[in-house]
């Protein structure tokens, strides 16, 4: 065996296969390292586990066979096909790589070979990532599970949310009782058929998953978990940790190679030909950002032809072209444009930029066109590639933003609507729309991406609350003073009665904000949602100030804090923000003394809080001193909606004389909107949340819906011409089952058939504020 | 706060548009002095019966738009509301029409048959406004079937408490035991739901023998407890009953108004 090689492919993969079986096929000299078996993150799945072939849309390039199918089956393919292409296959770990002029030495089990390129595709599952709690080096957890069948009746947590995870929890729930505990709100990172497997999972209970959920502890038999309801338990005898793997950063560094952060979870940055900075050294795969096997053999594949002097475009190419279609120019400039001018996205790796980029819509735009509406439910986020948009917070206040910044990211936080209208300014302005799920996930693994988001949130959420007219500056200066804060459920932000010297800008959730009555006992007084400040009192004076009320977070809430001194040293500087700041406190103050609270509108607000009524959006609601009980808003419903009635008048619950029927309330955040597989649940310009045709009948939502207000009714379909029908009564035919619920009666003139067909004008719809004036004028 | 029911719909709109209507008639039937005196069967007589015709028909029509679901016509809440108050109109604009000549014949019989509808209407308006916020099911109050399977509950109770007790017992339990069916008969309080009075009960239990005296004790307390649910169902039930019952009046007198009232128009046109 000569001791010199064209290529020395590290780490025998996708990636590595993908490049080896190509470089073998062209008579390329090369050298196949593998420590394990090959392709063993695949060997280490479970047995017969299906393996997909995503993204379905990319094609697969490479001299060896992937698709769909068991995994033996493509562990077989891929030994054949290494086989046959007389790969030259070293089951050697590598032990040093060093660079010698023009050629790299490599060290493996005490020998010593040279190559001119290397090839880096040793994956990221060598080194699982670990809990990082009290109690891991316990013998029960694990990093991986290649054979579910072993466990039989046992209590088994599991920690993840990827792929890996879900698949795991899955395989072991058949015989097991199985905790998904989940960072998160939702399935970002994984594959769409993995997350609607698991969603039913969860709705049907075969699975319990815990949401916005990290591990506390462990203990022999017990794990504690912090939840957004608080510390819990769970008794569990095994753990399965599939928090994904770490480079191995080391071995990586030791080549020269450099990662752009110290954080772990940083991948090395790569150009378009997966070269690093390292010259003739090219990462592929897992290393990069790239967990899926097809665009890993691919890019294996590209290397290859890179390498022997006739590149080709990356396999994604043509989607990626196909975006582009609509903006003028040559492609190449426009797409160099996104990663030159989008700060955000500077840190991406090359591949993770052009699957954001295919993921997202190109929109050429002129002034006098609008982005998005003040109070519109889209929930994409917005990067100006080039050109100028005006943001119309008010009527009033206009705020310019340029190219290389990005708006609408307040959809990716709370799921309300859009606080201001955007427009573009410049003609032919270029903007990079991207859907909220593709953002969530570059959050979820690229940190400064993460990071500048967080600051934006600050910031904005500063300057929309209390700050509007502070120049950037300042609110940069404040931004970086400010600390955020997450309290639970319940978890009180300050007490009435204390010495204050904090004020929190809530960011997500709500809080309740109550104050003692002559008795001792504590009365709701308000609720805050998301966007506005509580605690700004403390802050007015410099003495110190008791809180006039305390503030309990209602449900799990991040906030900013911001500390006394520091606002009040940043007023020093700018007096003109502290006048409009104490103008914002004083109208607060005065409408806290205006607003009459009372005993009975704070059992009224604990009840909404119970009945997650403060996040409706259009509630029905029945005044009980009118309703007669004729139930012509039910027959109405069932006249208007195929003979099935979407409200349930007596079945709901009642506060004083105000009913809410069982019906459909709208929320701002529609937790059955979180696992539609087909996306049927989508949300109309007015807020309308309404299910399409497209719907499967999956049934997620129904049981995602806290209020119960969705049900699946069967499609009726006439069967034609028969003697019943000349009786004037047709047959139906039941058809499939559907997720049936109320949708405001879109289609009528006049809005819904329940408010209109109330004899007494007792049924309304409103939203939660008008709800709280109704209800606080009743008498209990 | 003030907000909108069928009866003061739109700041009274049709309250407001009744009285105007009204004026106006008046002001035209002083200002009418017809050769033949005033009558039905003056131009004005003839046009006022018409606009009144028009008018019964259009009320009568709310019961279609009631109906009708798909309508994007007004409001039921607001047809209501016209409906109440255009009616009571008639009751003062129709004897404008007959020039206030009553008699013992087939046009009176129709206005009578229109007084009687507008009167179980108001009586109808007068239930729905006293007595709709009395639902306690609708305020987050115990449903009836829940109320009665909590009677049952108690009767399994008490009948086991019964149960080899001793004669003077049995005669306490019969003092105050009474069999509930909800129904016609409670409904109109015809059933007697004995009230377990204290001075009473105390005197009889000085013959129960001393053994059986806690059981007693909780027995009469069991019993006490029955009764006021029984109580609570037929209140509840005659509440509801009574925001329906009267349509049951109301809507066949108004069939009988458009007989007679057809017979008048008809009797008046061809056989005068």
């Amino acid at each position: 065996m000569s001791d010199h090689f064209e290529v020395a492919i590290i780490g025998a993969g996708p990636a590595g296969i993908g490049a080896a079986t190509s470089a073998a096929s062209y008579g390329i000299s090369h050298i196949l390292f593998e420590k394990a078996e090959l392709a063993n993150t695949i060997h280490q799945y479970q047995l017969h586990k299906h393996v997909m072939a995503e993204p379905a849309r990319l094609p697969l390039r490479a001299k060896c066979r992937f698709e769909a199918g068991s995994r033996e089956k493509i562990l077989q393919e891929f030994a054949e096909d290494v086989a046959t292409h007389k790969v030259n296959l070293v089951r050697a770990e590598v032990t040093a790589v060093k660079r010698d002029g023009e050629r790299f030495e490599i060290e493996f089990q005490g020998r010593v070979c040279t190559a001119t390129n290397i090839i880096l595709a040793v994956g990221v599952q060598g080194t699982p990532r670990k809990i990082g709690v009290p109690g891991e080096e316990l013998p029960h957890i694990s990093y991986t599970l290649t054979d579910a069948a072993a466990f039989q009746g046992r209590n088994i947590v599991i920690v993840g949310a990827g792929d890996a995870a879900i698949e795991n929890a899955l395989a072991l729930s058949k015989q097991n009782t199985v905790y998904l505990v989940n960072r998160g709100s939702e399935f970002a990172r994984a594959k769409d058929a993995n997350t609607r497997q698991i969603l039913n999972a969860i709705s049907s209970g075969t699975i319990r998953c815990f949401y916005n959920a990290t591990i506390a502890r462990i203990e022999p038999t017990t794990v504690f978990l912090n939840t957004p309801e608080g510390e819990t338990s769970v008794r569990c005898d095994h753990i399965i940790a599939r928090l994904g793997g770490v480079p191995p950063r080391k071995f990586i560094e030791s080549i020269g190679i450099q990662f752009p952060s110290p954080e772990p979870s940083a991948v090395p940055a790569v150009n378009e030909r997966y070269e690093s900075n390292v010259k003739n050294v090219y990462i592929l795969g897992a290393l990069i950002g790239y967990p899926l096997i097809k665009q890993a053999i691919n890019q294996g594949f590209e290397v290859i032809e890179h390498l022997r002097g006739s590149p080709v475009l990356p396999a994604d190419q043509e989607l990626l072209e196909e975006r582009f279609a609509s903006v003028p120019g040559r492609f190449e400039e426009n797409f160099q444009k996104i990663r030159a001018n989008l700060p955000l996205f500077r840190d991406l790796t090359a591949p993770q930029l052009r699957e954001m980029i295919i993921d997202s819509t190109l929109r050429v735009m002129q002034p006098g066109e609008t982005v998005f509406a003040r109070n519109d439910y889209t929930d994409s986020f917005f990067s100006i590639i080039s050109g100028e948009v005006e943001i119309e917070i008010d009527d009033v206040r206009r705020v310019r933003l340029h190219q290389g910044q990005f708006f609408g990211e307040m959809g990716l936080l709370s799921g309300r609507r859009r606080n201001a209208t955007v427009r573009p300014t410049q003609v032919g302005t270029l903007l990079l729309e991207t859907p909220r799920k593709q953002m969530l996930k570059l959050i979820a693994s690229v940190n400064s991406v993460k990071r500048s988001l967080d600051e934006l949130f600050m910031l904005r959420a500063m300057q929309t609350s209390i700050f509007p007219e502070a120049p950037q500056s300042m609110l940069e200066e404040m931004a970086a003073r400010a600390k955020l804060k997450h309290f639970k459920k319940g978890e009180v932000l300050f007490k009435e009665g204390e010495l204050g010297d904090v004020m929190y800008v809530i960011r997500k959730g709500s809080v309740k904000v109550s104050r003692q009555n002559r008795f001792g006992s504590d009365v709701a007084q308000t609720y805050v949602p998301a966007g506005h400040v509580v605690g700004e009192m403390a802050i007015l004076k410099s003495e110190p100030t008791p809180r006039t009320a305390t503030v309990t977070a209602a449900v799990g809430c991040d906030t900013i804090a911001l500390e006394k001194a520091d606002v009040r040293e940043l007023f020093e500087r700018h007096p003109e923000v502290r006048a409009r700041f104490e103008q914002i406190a004083d109208e607060r103050r005065i409408q806290n003394v205006v607003v009459d609270w009372n005993e009975t509108s704070g059992s009224l607000l604990d009840f909404m809080m119970r009945e997650g009524l403060t996040d409706a959006d259009n509630v029905l609601l029945i005044d009980s001193d009118l309703c007669v009980g004729c139930d012509n808003c039910e027959s109405a419903c069932a006249a208007t909606h195929g003979g099935y009635s979407r409200l349930d008048r007596k079945g709901g619950k009642s506060f004083a004389a105000v009913q809410i029927p069982i019906s459909c309330r709208h929320c701002e955040n529609p937790l059955c909107m979180l696992d539609c597989p087909p996306d049927a649940l989508t949300r109309t310009p007015n807020g309308e949340v309404v299910i399409r045709e497209s719907c499967i009948g999956c049934g997620n939502c129904v049981s995602n819906c806290p209020y119960g207000v969705i049900k699946m009714v069967y499609d009726t379909a006439d069967t034609g011409w028969s003697l019943w029908s000349l009786l004037g009564r047709k047959k139906k035919e039941k058809g499939p089952a559907k997720a049936a619920k109320c949708d405001m009666c879109r289609q009528l003139e006049g809005g819904p058939a329940c408010v209109r067909a109330c004899p007494t004008g007792a049924a309304m719809r409103v939203n939660a504020t008008r709800l709280i004036q109704i209800a606080g004028s009743k008498r209990i | 706060m003030n907000y909108e029911t069928f009866i003061n719909y739109r700041n009274y709109r049709w309250l407001w548009c009744t009285i105007g209507a009204l004026l106006l008639g008046i002001v035209g039937y002083v200002l009418d002095e017809p050769a033949a005196g005033r009558s039905g069967g003056s131009i004005l007589g003839y046009t006022y019966g018409t606009l009144a015709t028009v008018a019964i028909v259009w009320l009568m029509a709310y019961g279609l738009r009631k109906r009708s679901y798909h309508s994007s016509m007004g409001t039921v809440e607001g047809w209501l509301a016209a409906h109440v108050w255009v009616g009571i109109g008639l009751l003062f604009f129709v004897p404008l029409h007959s020039a206030f000549r009553f008699g013992l014949n087939v046009h009176t019989a129709a206005y009578v048959f229109m007084v009687l509808t507008i009167v179980t209407g108001i009586w109808g308006v007068a239930n729905y406004a006293t007595l709709s916020g009395k639902i306690q099911a609708h305020r987050g109050g115990t449903k009836d079937e829940t109320l009665i399977e909590q009677i049952d509950a108690l009767t399994d109770k008490i009948e086991r408490l019964c149960a080899g007790k001793s004669e003077r017992f049995l005669a306490l339990f019969n003092r105050f035991d009474f069999s509930f069916r909800p129904g016609f008969r409670a409904l109109l309080r015809i059933q007697r739901i004995p009230v377990v009075e204290q001075r009473l009960v105390t005197e009889l239990l000085r013959d129960i023998p001393e053994a059986e005296r806690e059981d007693a004790i909780t027995m009469v307390g069991m019993l006490d407890q029955r009764g006021d649910l029984a109580h609570l169902i037929i209140d509840q039930s005659r509440i509801k009953a009574l925001l329906k019952v009267w349509l049951y009046f109301h809507v066949p007198i108004s069939v009988a108004l458009c007989v007679t009232l057809a017979i008048h128009i008809l009797s008046v046109f061809f056989l005068w």
